[in-house]
């Protein structure tokens, strides 16, 4: 396959086109809105492509870990079931549905080791789950980047 | 989306049915931007006795590209109810089209031509505490209106804590049925369940009470009640807050958010207990709900090929900083809740 540029570069490009060309060819103010709202979404497209599949995997470790550390101390039967769930699914390839099927699965482990701490008032847990999702954040904000909301008000 | 030209005809034939002694003739309609959920048209009327007057179309979008999932007839029900009661400064509600005659569900309503106060904020002469005080009065008189006024439009929920575990669990409901966890979520229901406030009487809640829903003009006139329903009143104040700090306008409940809120207790009689900065935090998260899982229902939709649209793939990144946002609050409350 040609790899370069890369899919993040050429998204860009279709952005940067859409922003210098298309824009200011546009005058009806409703399709001038959907073209910009396609140069964001083309931007965010750009950095997800570029990470997701890194950001996703070494996220499934970090909630796989914690939800067996909270397993150990407090578990629940949703807890274990969700556990036992994400082992069965590990993904057999870094195909992008593999990976984003294991990383839901990691999820709904990390989800039902929250609430089992929730549930066991573990103050301790529930410090490193936050900065679990807080980590998760920061890479949605990445992909995010500098959106507002155009064309409200 | 409808052509202008099948709109312009299917308005004319609309009223000429509702209003057939007025002959009125379509003179344009052009669409109008700045709303995110409905398709808005502005048409001017002329009637047999050579008046001229505009009127706002309010649309669903096609059913594959609605990304805010909600009622056109509920909406024209409280509408209705409202503009008959004529409490609530608001531009006029006055026809309703079940998608005969406009092709999709149509609230038709008067025009009112002031700027947003999302615009108007941005003017350099704007006076910002006289704007924050009227926000402070509009959402009062909102949340006193007298719900028999209302006419049945909107299911009144009977106990508040039943209905705040509603909404709290409807985060973790929505996320178990969306395709892909969402852990946030689940941490954000667990969060509220535990810190619950002091309750409340229930209210008209707007919905989506915000600077681009109010339009400047005798007062302020308040529109898009597209999630009306009876709620707790600090539901609108949360949004509002949240709301307020999001767009990059000037922020009028962040730059005096005592203020803010001692006139509306003063207004609504809300004790201190009940309405207060963390109070009003708590409920920016649970405001969210309806908009935010709109979202991710829309998200779905297009996961299993249901759904399209630039709009919905745009608005995501509004849950992205929901998601930051909530966290955040959430810790900063840790001991004040």
């Amino acid at each position: 396959m040609i790899s370069l540029p890369t899919t993040e570069q050429i998204l860009l490009d279709c952005s940067r086109e859409m922003i210098e060309t298309v824009a200011p060819a546009v005058s009806d103010p409703a399709v001038k809105l959907c073209v910009e709202m396609m140069e964001n979404v083309l931007r965010n497209a750009a950095t997800r492509c570029a990470h997701e599949i890194a950001w996703m995997t070494d996220e499934t470790e970090v909630m796989l870990a914690f939800a067996a550390d909270v397993a150990s101390t407090c578990s629940t039967p949703d807890l274990s079931a969700a556990i036992n769930a994400a082992g069965e699914g590990r993904r057999r390839s870094l195909e992008l549905a593999e990976v984003a099927r294991e990383y839901s699965l990691a999820g709904e482990a990390l989800s039902c080791a929250i609430e089992a701490a929730f549930d066991g008032s573990n103050d301790v847990f529930l410090r490193q789950a936050v900065a679990i999702l807080e980590s998760r954040n920061t890479r949605e904000q990445e992909i995010k980047g500098d959106w507002a909301m155009i064309g409200r008000g | 989306m409808r052509d202008i030209g099948s709109t312009m005809e299917g308005l004319r034939t609309f009223l000429a049915r509702h209003e057939p002694e007025r002959r009125p003739v379509v003179l344009e309609c052009r669409p109008l931007t700045g709303g995110y959920s409905r398709v808005m048209n502005c048409a001017t009327i002329r009637w047999r006795d050579g008046t001229e007057q505009e009127l706002v179309l309010r649309s669903d979008p096609p059913p594959d590209e609605i990304v805010y999932r909600t009622d056109r007839n509920i909406e024209w029900n409280v509408l209705r109810a409202l503009t008959t009661a004529a409490t609530i400064p608001m531009p006029p509600a006055y026809y309703y089209d079940d998608g005969s005659y406009l092709g999709t569900p149509t609230i038709v309503l008067g025009r009112c031509g002031g700027p947003s106060l999302q615009s108007a904020t941005t003017d350099a002469s704007a006076d910002l505490d006289d704007l924050a005080g009227k926000v402070a009065d509009t959402l009062s008189t909102i949340h006193r209106t007298d719900l028999a006024l209302l006419d049945g439009a909107l299911e009144a929920p009977t106990d508040w804590g039943d209905y705040l575990s509603g909404l709290i669990d409807e985060w973790a409901r929505a996320e178990k049925a969306h395709p892909e966890s969402v852990p946030v979520l689940r941490y954000l229901s667990a969060w509220l369940d535990a810190h619950r406030p002091a309750p409340m009487a229930m209210v008209l809640v707007h919905g989506d009470f915000q600077a681009s829903n109010l339009l400047v003009e005798d007062g302020l006139q308040t529109i898009d009640w597209e999630f009306a329903h009876i709620g707790d009143p600090r539901e609108d104040l949360g949004w509002f807050s949240l709301y307020s700090a999001s767009t990059g306008a000037p922020n009028l409940y962040g730059r005096d958010p005592e203020g803010f809120l001692e006139r509306y207790r003063l207004r609504t009689g809300a004790s201190a207990e009940e309405v207060n900065q963390s109070t009003v935090a708590y409920f920016s998260v649970i405001s969210a709900t309806r908009v935010y899982l709109s979202i991710l229902a829309s998200a779905a939709a297009m996961a299993e090929g249901k759904a399209q649209g630039v709009m919905l793939t745009y608005s995501l990144n509004a849950c992205a900083l929901g998601n930051i946002n909530w966290l955040s609050t959430c810790q900063a409350l840790e001991g004040a809740l």
